[in-house]
């Protein structure tokens, strides 16, 4: 009897679990077929989906269309469409220059945070719950008096539909024929006279519609907003990176298996300390997945080929431009000295943002290791900042703010070795979605716990209780950091980095000890991350855990990128910028900016600070010509006497054996 | 040239190195000796194991079985940044240059890394930067030495390269096909240079596909096929080998 | 003379590596063109640039008189030219049939059958598991199935029994009497019974020879191409002349009096550029 029951709640909650899992199967065929067809991960494939929704909603709830059509031309018009312009507009010029992942993973980053920018612009940040369903979730008797929601049953036969159909339009049409040809190779499809690039586009068309799709069919079940969706789809990425970005069936099964295992891990409740492990685990099982998948097996399926490290834009000289960039960074930074109330509050948040993202500076810029989780090393200083103030870490006294600050930076930057140690042997993509993985990780496992939202004090103390005094103190430490950055980036030590980045087994063949720098540029990282975050803490005198978002965290990273990575001067104009653009105008301009020149940065290597440095070497004087080709002497002869038998006397020359 | 390769000649020896890609034996049990003030040359056709040998001498891979000898000292398990302190310098195929480094700078990486430890404080900054200075007017580069290394000819490239590689003061060069893409003039050059090395006493061992450059310049010459070294001796000789052209002739028909 | 296409001041680079430094090709049409040169010399560099694999980094390139350089290799494959790589010159992962369906559509076996009869029997067979020399026909049948104008072969024999390479040979002249044009770029002169062919020499990226077939021998008696620095092409004594270097076809006699020869007048040389 008792294991009667206990197979009817296994059998229930499986199928409760299918409702997640078939949206994660379905992500992982969009992302599969988008991978196969173009040859990039869509990691804006969350973005994508929450757009998509974000736009039916609009059209349901506020225009009044009725469900049937906005869903149709939400999935069939405007999502292909989408997909249609990116790949004309962004991943085409990519493509046809040859850039590596680590570029168009650069430019996928920018459409996502343009899509988010440009829903926080038109719909806002605050959650929405009525975003409509598709398909009612009436209840279906199964046999056995199991219960499935129809919505579920609709969801499940999707996917299996979906992954039928381009199994069979794969292998049997042919222009099936086309894109197995294009995946196999290339190159020699494009001999063959097939047009790779509208295969491309194809798939582009598709893997948006699939995003579209996993959006509309999600958003029902959870409140929209700008981030939520776009993670929780982040995170079933774990699904196609399980089937190594080929097989749509291994994809299907493992979304669907993800799905039902996390619904049936709510039945273990184990007692005490245990319990909120366990149940996180549960919550977040595909962040586990992911992280999981990224760090076993990823490297080889992902990222080979092609330039790894993100393009520098050269080290700057002491240019023009370098002059100007540092005079408008200290304008800009002396400046809220002299402002009132909560614009001097608001402005708070500038030096400590520049912080962070001179990590990623630091990571990326200096060292070219891409690095998508620093905002998980920012948390960690604000929260361990928190901690320490509040006294909750067991056997230690509460310590006064000035030394908790102090320590919690000592103690995260050795834990930059979380991303670090994995870069030794990972790159581009691989290496993005590790660090990806483990940032979320961070959010979910350490941030978004009871003990790190309940109760923590995170006062200033009391010589920098004063707005402005915390601002001046703000600036003396940025002030350190830059030096510290300088010094990374000078002498010795900066060009065996420049090295690194430019040419990693270059660099280990002229005796750069590799890995020992790439632990030093994550530990540095995330150390000046923990600054930066534990003052923002500081300043708002509390721990947010949504200020250390994932999300928050590939925004950081594209600003950085987009302004010029190896450009402190840059991080902290961008820091400027993207706290006054949010504050002076409307909140999600800054992300619109960002994403619109992330997708450009194809066109403008080295980001905005290298479209200056080259602005400024306009006027230097150009490089020596190449010499021009010359013909032997012989070579002169030959073609002479070719000329005069061309031009007369032909005779039939007799191949000899 | 004095100073560039300083009097600490040293022998690279190979001894019964094997290294298998999953229970095929790319490498397979090769002995190889190149002495100092010599240069000595790897020939094969492709798929006879060259590179393979190649990344096991420069750290880029792991043999299998055997053991490779820096000067008597066995550097078998070493990584490539501890052989390169030790002496062993390496070029590339596809030129490895940095191009945001300048010309300079980039000679500068190689000649900082450079072994002997007391490369830090003010005497190992000032030895650095002659070390730099030698290796930049031995290949000719003093006139780009501030450029950017970005967007400069292939033979300035190779010759930067090389340079990069002097500037560490190594004791044994390796070469991994260094006339690709140069044209004939160029090639000329690089030969001059590379004995002028090899009389300095360095021992240069080069793998190389161009048989004209191989006789010209190696003194001793490897043939490798499958996996094995076919025949060994004097270039002259082992180039006339018949069992040489007729393995190439065998691998050629495998396809 | 009419020319198909033409290469001019045509150079080709690959991140550092520059691998043609400027030449100048001429490809006449209704005719063989032989692109000859050891590995290195940019021949394959030249067949690529001309079917739009790679961008030329600078210099024009011209077919039927237009600069094409602009154009994508899909549209110069649909436009009448076909390349034919040395290396993964098929889909592995396709069976035959799909392999040369892709060239053309419709049923084609019959053509096939007609070219090489011992495709028939490999049709539904995935061509990754083929051997080199059967990829070989697939890749070369493919091309020939599309009926290209210009059609470029990189080392078309390697791989080939001798007999298999003569018909192949056969065919190739067939389409040329045909009023195509054909380039063929190996490591020496294939054993081709054609009379009426041009051939370029590359040697390091550039172009040290034009001329006919005989000139070649003409050269190196006059000892021109030792004063290039230049071994010259042997004459293929077997059809599968691909993979090695043909300098070690060679007698050593030569090789050494070659050397002794350019110790000479190496110094020539430089002075000569």
């Amino acid at each position: 009897m008792a294991d009667g029951a206990s197979l009817s709640l296994t059998v229930d909650l499986a199928l409760a679990g299918l409702t997640v899992g078939s949206a994660a199967a379905l992500s992982g065929i969009g992302l599969v077929v988008t991978h196969r067809a173009t040859g990039v991960l869509n990691l804006a494939q969350g973005a994508q989906a929450m757009a998509t929704a974000y736009l039916l909603r609009e059209l349901v709830v506020v225009q009044h269309w009725p469900t049937a059509l906005a869903a149709a031309f939400c999935l069939l018009v405007a999502a292909p469409a989408l997909g249609l312009l990116l790949d004309a507009l962004v991943f085409r010029p990519l493509q046809r220059r040859g850039a590596g992942p680590a570029e168009t993973m650069v430019a996928c980053l920018g459409v996502f945070v343009l899509l988010i920018g440009t829903v926080v612009l038109l719909w806002g940040t605050a959650p929405l719950a009525d975003a409509p369903s598709l398909v009612p979730a009436t209840p279906i008797t199964l046999p056995g008096g199991h219960l499935l929601r129809l919505d579920t049953a609709v969801q499940l036969g999707v996917v299996l539909g979906l992954a039928l159909l381009v199994g069979a339009v794969t292998r049997f049409t042919g222009f099936g024929a086309r894109l197995r040809a294009v995946v196999d190779n290339r190159r020699l499809a494009e001999l063959a006279g097939v047009d790779a690039d509208r295969v491309s586009a194809a798939g582009w068309a598709f893997g948006s519609f699939t995003a579209g799709l996993v959006g509309v069919l999600l958003a029902p079940f959870l409140l929209l907003d700008p981030y939520g969706l776009p993670l929780l789809v982040m995170e079933t990425m774990a699904v196609a990176v399980v089937a190594r970005l080929r097989s749509l069936p291994v994809a299907v099964v493992t979304g669907l298996a993800l799905g039902i295992a996390q619904s049936e891990l709510t039945r273990l409740r184990p007692g005490g300390q245990l319990l909120p492990l366990v149940q996180s685990v549960q919550v977040n099982l595909f962040v586990v997945a992911l992280l999981v998948a990224a760090l076993w097996g990823a490297g080889r399926t992902v990222g080979d080929g092609g330039p790894q490290a993100v393009p520098g834009g050269g080290r700057p000289a002491a240019s023009l431009a370098g002059q100007a960039a540092r005079a408008a960074g200290t304008v800009l930074l002396l400046l809220p000295l002299g402002f009132q109330g909560d614009d001097l509050r608001r402005a708070l948040l500038v030096p400590a943002l520049a912080l962070v993202l001179l990590s990623v500076v630091v990571v990326t810029g200096y060292g070219g290791q891409i690095s998508l989780g620093q905002a998980g090393y920012a948390g960690l200083g604000s929260l361990g900042t928190a901690l320490l103030i509040s006294g909750r870490i067991p056997g230690i006294p509460a310590l006064p703010p000035v030394a908790a600050l102090l320590v919690a930076v000592l103690v995260t930057a050795p834990l930059g070795l979380l991303t670090g140690w994995p870069a030794i042997r990972r790159s581009g993509l691989a290496l993005a979605l590790v660090t990806f993985a483990v940032g979320t990780a961070m959010s979910r496992f350490v941030f978004e716990q009871p003990y790190a939202t309940n109760g923590l004090t995170l006062d200033r103390p009391a010589f920098l209780a004063g707005d402005r005094a915390f601002y001046t103190a703000e600036l003396l430490l940025l002030g350190a950091g830059l030096l510290l950055v300088r010094k990374l980036h000078g002498g010795r030590l900066g060009r065996a980095l420049t090295a690194m980045r430019d040419h990693q087994a270059g660099a280990a063949a002229a005796g750069v000890d590799v890995p020992r720098l790439k632990l030093l540029a994550f530990t540095a990282g995330a150390g000046l991350a923990a600054l930066g975050g534990g003052l923002m803490g500081l300043a708002g005198r509390a721990f947010d855990a949504s200020a250390f978002d994932p999300v928050q965290g590939l925004v950081w990273f594209a600003t950085v990128v987009v302004v010029g990575a190896d450009s402190a001067v840059g991080a902290v104009l961008a820091a400027a910028l993207l706290v006054g653009l949010d504050a002076g105008t409307a909140p999600g301009i800054s992300a619109v900016v960002v994403g619109a020149l992330a997708m450009a940065l194809g066109r403008m290597p080295g980001g905005l600070a290298g479209v200056a440095r080259r602005a400024v070497r306009w006027g230097e004087p150009r490089p020596v010509p190449v010499p021009a080709e010359r013909l032997s002497p012989a070579g002169v002869r030959t073609r002479e006497r070719l000329a005069e038998r061309l031009s007369g006397r032909r005779r039939d020359g007799v191949v000899r054996r | 040239m004095n100073g560039v390769a300083p009097g600490r000649a040293a022998r690279l020896t190979v001894r019964g190195v094997v290294r298998r890609f999953g229970g095929i034996a790319a490498v397979d049990g090769v002995d190889l000796v190149a002495p100092p003030g010599r240069i000595t040359a790897l020939i094969g056709p492709n798929g006879a194991g060259k590179s393979t040998l190649f990344d096991c001498l420069s750290g880029t891979a792991r043999p299998d079985e055997g053991r490779v000898l820096l000067g008597g000292r066995d550097i078998t398990r070493l990584p490539e940044h501890v052989r390169a302190r030790l002496g062993l310098a390496r070029t590339f195929q596809r030129i490895a240059v940095f191009p945001t480094l300048t010309v300079a700078e980039n000679v500068r990486v190689g000649a900082e890394r450079a072994g002997g430890g007391g490369s830090r404080g003010s005497f190992g900054y000032e030895r650095d930067g002659l070390r730099t200075e030698r290796a930049l007017a031995l290949l000719g580069l003093t006139a780009v030495a501030e450029r950017p290394a970005a967007g400069l000819p292939t033979g300035t490239l190779r010759m930067l390269e090389l340079a990069r590689a002097l500037a560490g003061a190594p004791r044994v060069l390796l070469l991994d096909e260094p006339s690709v893409g140069l044209d004939a003039a160029e090639t000329v050059r690089l030969a001059a240079v590379l004995r002028a090395l090899a009389a300095d006493g360095l021992a240069l061992l080069l793998v190389e596909h161009d048989t004209e450059l191989v006789a010209e310049l190696a003194d001793a010459v490897y043939a490798m096929a499958a996996g094995r070294v076919v025949a060994c001796g004097p270039a002259a000789r082992v180039l006339a080998d018949p069992r040489v052209g007729l393995t190439w002739g065998v691998a050629a028909d495998d396809g | 003379m009419t020319v198909e296409a033409e290469l001019r001041g045509v150079r080709v680079r690959y991140g550092p590596v520059e691998a043609l430094h400027g030449v100048d090709l001429a490809f006449p049409a209704g005719r063989v063109t032989l692109l000859l040169g050891r590995n290195g010399s940019g021949r394959t560099s030249a067949l690529h640039v001309l079917a739009g694999v790679v961008r030329p980094s600078a210099g024009r390139v011209l077919w039927r008189g237009t600069e094409v350089g602009g154009l994508d290799a899909h549209r110069r494959a649909r436009l009448g030219l076909a390349l034919v790589p040395a290396e993964r010159a098929v889909f592995g992962s396709l069976t035959v049939a799909e392999n040369l369906r892709l060239a053309v559509s419709g049923p084609q076996a019959d053509a096939v059958v007609e070219l090489f009869p011992e495709l028939a029997a490999l049709l539904g067979r995935q061509a990754g598991t083929l051997s080199g020399g059967q990829q070989q026909l697939v890749a070369v049948t493919r091309a020939l199935l599309g009926r290209p104008r210009l059609l470029l072969l990189d080392e078309p024999d390697r791989g080939l029994a001798p007999a298999v390479a003569a018909r192949l040979h056969g065919i190739l002249l067939d389409s040329v009497r045909e009023g195509r044009t054909v380039v063929i770029a190996a490591q020496s002169l294939p054993r081709l019974p054609v009379a009426d062919c041009l051939v370029h020499v590359l040697h390091r990226g550039r172009v040290v020879l034009s001329g006919e077939p005989a000139e070649l021998g003409e050269l190196s008696a006059m000892g021109e191409m030792g004063e290039m620095g230049e071994t010259p092409p042997p004459i293929a004594g077997r059809s599968t002349s691909g993979g090695g270097p043909g300098a070690l076809g060679g007698p050593p006699e030569r090789d050494q009096a070659e050397h002794a020869h350019r110790g000479d007048h190496g110094g020539g040389e430089q002075e000569g550029r």
